[in-house]
């Protein structure tokens, strides 16, 4: 399976005075990341989806069940990304070592994303198997993803553009279409299509 | 009932074989148990005949006031006789809560016992009367009609007018001495002053080290220590004091004159003592044999269990009380229960709640028309363990009070809220040690009536603050404090005991909203944008399983058959790009550091990851209505799953599991998973056709080309926006 | 179980009445006397109860949530109506996609300016006994003081040839496709209600029409209390769809002359019934009198065979409204979102060939009867018509009713039949503006009795 999973659970320090400071301060970093074509994680573009929750506590859910608490909070990363767990975890130390200080400072251990093995080992000693991935689409990276769709897109324009032509115009047109494709830049991950570009940009129709 | 020694008759048992919270009196003599070797230790140590003053602590709550007045007094006068304490209007042996200015209410203490116990001559002063000091001054008095141990009389250089006496002891302290000494020789026994709460000259002015009425009090002890008459101080206090009395005390006192006496809190054994009493087969000397009284007994190995439970709490505010009050509520239960003939494995069992006019005492001695009973492990269980017990104590208080008097004042829709209200008002009377130790506070009465207004109560603070300080209730305790600067006196509230301070702290902890409901507790009521990136969805859900459930769990995810067809399924919903399912054992939060506190959970939490697409109702619905049976096999271990079927609660069991994403990130947003799936397929159809189109001729690619689209059109959709949620 | 009970119930609710001539009232109900002509009204609704003789003309009538304030309903009661019919259809545009020329900008001005409280249908055999009922109506109204009317709208099935028939304005035949419910009596045939596990074709859970009832999601569905007042009640969208005939003919005619299987075979594929009914997915060569005419075959068909669109197109209109078993799993994704249709025509018809704009008052009465507006309605609207996820085709929306703006793409899979093949529609303009419209409660006989009496009691 070329697509793995990941679950970290990383304690989050207690802060000196009143035991919030440090877990606000990391959703006030969250709240303040982009999120498209510019998301830290785009750098890492083995990522097919990530996540960040400020895990505060367990939940209670009503008697008889029993109501208990953590005693330190939590920052959860979970994430489906491309290749293994180590080498996708010092990509991350690699390519964005800025956002992943930013993030991970506030817990307890953090080493530092200076040393790519160290974070990679923190990061494992916080991280829990998983029980059972489910995963739709397994053997497909990021890039494959992303390239199809950009087939996909082109291919309908085409073959829309091509209705009703006589066979030797379309042979000769997709023989074009096939080089521009396997010339064409790889997609950016993080956001694809021109509609979106175009609401971004306020030029909806 | 009343002492033997004013010769009024027989002794009678309390009605209720556990008295609540209010101390222990001189009535509770025969139920007082567990402190047998603290009361003789306590006699001898008094008996000393050099001994002049014993230094009486415990720490918070183990039961001083009640040791004195329920064992070491009644010892004293009943059993060994030859002692004789200062005694209240009603004649029952008394003794004196310091407040802040012990001197002047041990002088206060003394002026109305010698009125009543005297009357002055009326005239004014008689010039041969001279007193012990040969002042001038003095007031011969003589005993009263009807006195009970005043013999002879008395030459005091007291004044008619309390305060007066009051203002001059406080000059001069050797005058409250001397006036002691006069009393003490001429009662026939040994006169035994007793002053309790002592900590008070401390905690109720904190700040004031110089404070003169500390000065003063400690300047009449030492006095006192070396007086050479027949008459004994028991000065009682908190032992967290003891070290700043004792310096104190050894700068001016004789120490050889002065002893003191560490009261325990109470042992596993004396617990047992204290919970097995009432239904002992001993005679009580005096009373009787408390079982034909009372008639129950405890299962087996019952009374061991709470003994253990009581002291496993590590109640700050005292084990007795605590004691008292759980007790007694199963007591109550099982003796309703045996009185209606109810059937034993019932379900609900509530505590009738009494008002304070029934806490009085009985006539009969013996009560033939109660059948015995026992009470069972099974009640002990039901009606909750010690932990809480407190806390429904003072919540059933509140609710009688809600029922009957204050019945007409409170909507029955706004009980919960006006009991809620009070709480907060209680609570403002706690205070936390820097040691961890939770006591009370003495606030003025007025500044709690505000503090009702405040909260939103809606019954009259006046009227609550009285209901609650009743005898029988005993939640709060008036005392007044005299404001040093100004002398005024201020009517203040504290709670009646400190056991209270810790029930109603952790009372606030349980109702706080937010650090509870933080993640599960919280409904979802608006829809965060965190959770969403382009047409994906972060879902998360966590849930509580027993820890015995997980293997289970684990043991079906590895099963292929089960697997295989749930994954079938939900690639056919085609709603998920992908989800995981994490059981996170209640020991594997990791923890990495020893300054890191360690968990201390009793569940496992199964924890459910997915990226989907849709609205959060459509792909619920859709799990509902396709995936029901795979569904339910994952979380049908978890607490409270009420199963996929029908949609509405399973709907409400996600709201309240499911907790928000900080941040999310979608490598591709504009396209669902149905999106993926149709261009890789689309991919592969192009990359396959144009492989074997490269030597085709025209003809033979216009029929390729026609087969081409027929197999990609029907996944060229475009990929773009999604309609906004519902 | 037994059947519901059919004189409780509003007649429109249960089945069509199928009358050629139909006058929609919008009221605007006062509050003092609003519950009185309620009560002189409630006697001439018209039931589901079955005829021996057609009557005349047919009355009912249905509330917004507006119109249930000003008949003074208790607040606890209206604060119990699920919050699609509290907010209305306009304010709800965004789920529908109401945007650009379907905002409510372009609406009737009575949707706009007035508050409509409520619907007063009259449904007659001829337009003499429409004017002549409506004529009665109005004189309750003015007797009592209790209602004014702030607006109608006329409806009549189409002429043609001097015969009112059952097509509409772009030539199509509707009528079909109304779900079986369990308990409700009607004339049907098989394909209309539910796909079994054995494939044949069972009945709706009764909560999917009625309220008070178990629904397919095994409740009963979300309505307001009291019981009295909920039960054999439903709730109605009532939605003006204009249509723009010139535009449609125009691009069919564009699109149909460069599609080789032809004109008519490209509008039945729009829609996935030929011109005269005949289901594509039964006949896709050509139209069929004989299915048509067949009421056990004419609704009597699937879709799993027919998973890549081949035969039907994937985004065909009927296949959008109704997926039937085409999303696996035996139809169950799509039981929970079936609706009752009532629709008929309205403005004067032109036959093709003859000039018509687009600009004249033509389109169709679109009236949805369904237990959960949100569930249902406006799941299908926003979900199947509006974008094509769950049919795998992303974006795309329903050719017919579609919100385009110029934008979008209609895939015909095909076959390699030269008469049939793959072929692809852009540039798709919009056929279909909405025009006004609102949610509507559709009270039983028993909880108009109760408005109009005052005796609701929400507890």
């Amino acid at each position: 399976m070329a697509v793995s999973g990941l679950t970290i659970f990383s304690p989050i320090l207690e802060s000196d005075a009143m035991g919030i400071e440090h877990a606000s301060s990391v959703r006030r970093y969250l709240a303040t990341l982009p999120r498209t074509h510019n998301s830290p994680f785009a750098r890492v573009p083995s990522t097919h989806f990530a996540r960040l929750v400020v895990m505060d506590d367990v939940v209670f859910v009503g008697a008889p069940a029993r109501e208990e608490h953590l005693t330190s909070r939590y920052l959860l990363f979970e994430a489906t990304f491309d290749s293994d767990l180590d080498t996708y975890l010092a990509r991350m130390a690699r390519e964005i070592p800025d956002h992943v200080d930013s993030i991970w400072s506030h817990c307890v251990g953090y080493p530092g994303a200076v040393d790519p093995t160290a974070f990679v080992g923190y990061m494992k000693k916080c991280q829990v198997e998983a029980t059972f991935s489910f995963a739709d689409v397994s053997d497909r990276t990021v890039q494959q993803n992303l390239k199809a769709l950009q087939v996909q897109s082109a291919l309908a324009h085409f073959i829309e553009r091509n209705q009703g032509r006589p066979a030797t115009e379309i042979q000769m047109a997709f023989g074009v279409l096939l080089e521009s494709l396997a010339k064409a830049p790889p997609p950016l991950p993080g956001g694809i299509d021109s509609e979106t570009t175009a609401a971004e940009n306020g030029t909806h129709d | 009932m009343t002492s033997s020694i004013d010769g009024k008759t027989a002794k009678r048992w309390p009605r209720d074989p556990y008295r609540g919270l209010t101390y222990y009196t001189a009535g509770d003599v025969p139920l007082f148990a567990g402190r047998e070797s603290d009361i003789d230790a306590v006699c001898g140590s008094i008996g000393l005949g050099n001994i002049r003053i014993l230094l009486l602590h415990g720490l918070t709550g183990c039961g001083k006031s009640s040791f004195l007045r329920a064992g070491l007094i009644p010892a004293l006068e009943d059993e060994i006789a030859g002692y004789e304490f200062l005694r209240d209007e009603k004649g029952r042996p008394d003794f004196v809560r310091s407040t802040d200015d012990p001197t002047a209410s041990l002088a206060r203490a003394i002026h109305r016992f010698i009125k009543r116990e005297y009357s002055s001559a009326p005239e004014s002063r008689r010039t041969d009367a001279r007193d012990v000091n040969g002042s001038s001054n003095s007031l011969r008095y003589e005993p009263k009609e009807g006195s009970a141990t005043a013999r002879t009389s008395l030459v005091l250089d007291v004044h008619v007018d309390e305060a007066e006496f009051v203002r001059a002891v406080a000059v001069d302290t050797q005058k409250l001495v001397r006036t002691v000494e006069q009393i003490a020789s001429q009662r026939p026994r040994t006169f035994v002053l007793v002053i309790d709460q002592v900590e008070e000259v401390v905690t109720l002015k904190p700040d004031s080290m110089g404070d003169p009425a500390r000065i003063q009090f400690f300047d009449f002890l030492a006095d006192l220590s070396r007086s050479r008459y027949d008459l004994k101080m028991i000065i009682c206090f908190r032992t967290e004091y003891h070290g700043q009395f004792y310096a104190q005390l050894r700068y001016g006192a004789d120490v050889s004159r002065i002893n003191d006496y560490y009261l325990n809190d109470f042992t596993e054994e004396q617990l047992l003592e204290a919970i097995l009493r009432p239904t002992s087969r001993e005679q009580v000397p005096g009373y009787g044999v408390p079982y034909d009284h009372y008639r129950f007994d405890y299962e087996a190995d019952l009374p061991g269990e709470i003994a253990k439970a009581l002291l496993a709490r590590g109640l700050s505010g005292g084990v007795l009380p605590a004691l008292q009050i759980v007790c007694r509520r199963w007591y109550e239960a099982a003796k309703l229960k045996s009185s209606t003939g109810t059937d034993e494995e019932d379900g609900e069992i509530t505590v009738p709640v009494r008002s304070n006019a029934e806490y009085g005492l009985v006539d009969v001695e013996f009560n033939p028309k109660i059948t015995p009973f026992t009470i069972k492990k099974t009640s002990y269980t039901t009606l909750g363990r010690v932990a809480g017990q407190v806390i429904s104590y003072v919540q059933s208080e509140l609710e009688a009070a809600l029922k009957e008097p204050f019945a007409e004042r409170v909507r029955a829709s706004g009980r919960r809220n006006e009991i809620d209200g009070w709480r907060r008002v209680l609570t403002s009377l706690v205070k936390t040690q820097i040691n961890g130790t939770v006591t009370t506070n003495v606030i003025p009465e007025e500044a709690l009536r505000k503090e009702a207004a405040r909260k939103g109560c809606k019954i009259e603070p006046k009227d609550m603050l009285l209901f609650l300080s009743d005898e029988g209730r005993r939640i709060l305790r008036f005392v007044d404090v005299t404001k040093h600067t100004t002398k005024e006196v201020i009517r203040c509230c504290s709670l009646g005991h400190d056991i209270l301070a810790s029930a109603l702290q952790e009372w606030s902890e349980r109702a706080r909203p937010e650090s509870y409901n933080s993640i599960g507790g919280t409904v979802r009521d608006t829809r965060t944008a965190s959770n969403v990136n382009g047409k994906a969805y972060a879902m998360n859900v966590m849930t509580p399983m027993e820890p015995w459930k997980s293997p289970i769990l684990r043991g079906l995810f590895s099963v292929l058959s089960a697997v295989k067809p749930l994954q079938k399924d939900l690639k056919g919903l085609s709603s998920n790009h992908f989800a995981q399912w994490v059981i996170v054992g209640r020991d594997r939060f990791p923890h990495l550091s020893p300054r890191q506190p360690r968990e201390d959970l009793r569940y496992d939490y199964l924890f459910f990851f997915s990226n989907f697409n849709g609205t959060w109702n459509q792909y619920l619905d859709g799990f509902s209505a396709v995936l029901s049976r795979g569904l339910d096999l994952i979380w049908r271990w978890s607490e409270k799953y009420p199963g996929s079927v029908p949609v509405i609660p399973f709907k409400g069991y996600i709201n309240q599991v499911q907790f928000d994403t900080d941040y999310y990130y979608n490598a591709y947003p504009k396209a669902t998973i149905n999106d993926v799936k149709a261009a890789l397929r689309v991919h592969d159809a192009l990359e396959s056709f144009s492989k074997s189109s490269q030597t085709l001729s025209s003809a033979e690619f216009e029929k390729a080309y026609l087969r081409f689209l027929i197999g990609v059109l029907p996944d060229l959709g475009s990929t773009g926006m999604a309609p906004e949620e519902t | 179980m037994t059947n519901v009970n059919a004189a409780d119930i509003q007649g429109f609710v249960l089945r069509g009445y199928n009358f050629p001539v139909a006058r929609y009232l919008f009221l605007e109900i006062s509050q003092d006397n609003g519950r009185h002509f309620v009560s002189r009204l409630t006697p001439q609704i018209t039931t589901g109860e079955p005829w021996d003789k057609k009557p005349r003309s047919t009355v009912n009538i249905a509330f917004t949530y507006k119109g249930l304030v000003n008949l003074n309903l208790p607040t606890l009661a209206l604060f119990s109506f699920p919050a699609d019919f509290v907010q209305g259809m306009k304010e709800r545009g965004a789920i529908l996609n109401d945007t650009g020329k379907n905002s409510s900008e372009h609406w009737d001005l009575m949707w706009n300016e007035e508050q409509v409280h409520a619907w007063l249908s009259v449904d007659a055999l001829s337009a003499n006994e429409l004017d002549h009922r409506c004529a009665e109506l109005q004189e309750l109204m003015q007797e009592t003081g209790g209602a004014v009317v702030i607006g109608s709208q006329d409806a009549c099935a189409v002429l043609i040839d001097g015969k009112y028939t059952n097509t509409e304005h772009f030539g199509y035949t509707y009528g079909f496709g109304n779900p079986d419910y369990l308990g409700v009596m009607r004339n049907s045939g098989p394909g209309q209600g539910k796909l079994e596990y054995d494939g044949r074709w069972g009945v709706l859970a009764t909560g999917e029409l009625l309220l008070g009832y178990r629904n397919e999601a095994g409740n009963l569905p979300d309505a307001p209390v009291p019981k009295l007042l909920a039960k054999n009640g439903t709730f109605m969208v009532y939605r003006k769809l204009h249509q723009n005939v010139a535009a449609f003919r125009n691009y069919l005619d564009d699109q149909g002359r460069r599609y080789p299987g032809g004109r008519e075979k490209l509008a039945s594929k729009f829609v996935g019934r030929w011109r005269d009914g005949t289901p594509v997915e039964l006949s896709p060569h050509h139209p069929d009198p004989d299915i048509v005419a067949d009421h056990n075959r004419n609704m009597n068909f699937t879709y799993s065979s027919d998973l890549n669109g081949s035969r039907c197109p994937i985004g065909a209109h009927i296949r959008r409204g109704n997926p039937r078993d085409a999303f696996g799993f035996n139809g169950q994704l799509v039981n929970r979102r079936r609706i009752a249709r009532r629709g008929v025509p309205y403005g004067q018809y032109v036959p093709e060939g003859l000039p018509v704009r687009d600009e004249d008052e033509r389109g169709m009465i679109f009236m949805a009867l369904n237990a959960s507006i949100s569930g249902q309605f406006e799941y299908i609207c926003q979900q199947w018509i509006e974008y094509g996820n769950d049919a795998r085709q992303g974006i795309e929306k329903d050719l017919l009713a579609g919100n385009h703006n110029g934008r979008g793409r209609f895939i015909i899979t095909g076959t390699e039949d030269p008469s049939d093949p793959p072929f692809v529609c852009g540039n798709i303009p919009n056929f279909v503006e909405v025009r006004g419209g609102d949610y509507f409660f559709v009270p039983s006989i028993t909880a108009l009795t109760m408005i109009a009496g005052g005796t609701i009691d929400p507890r």
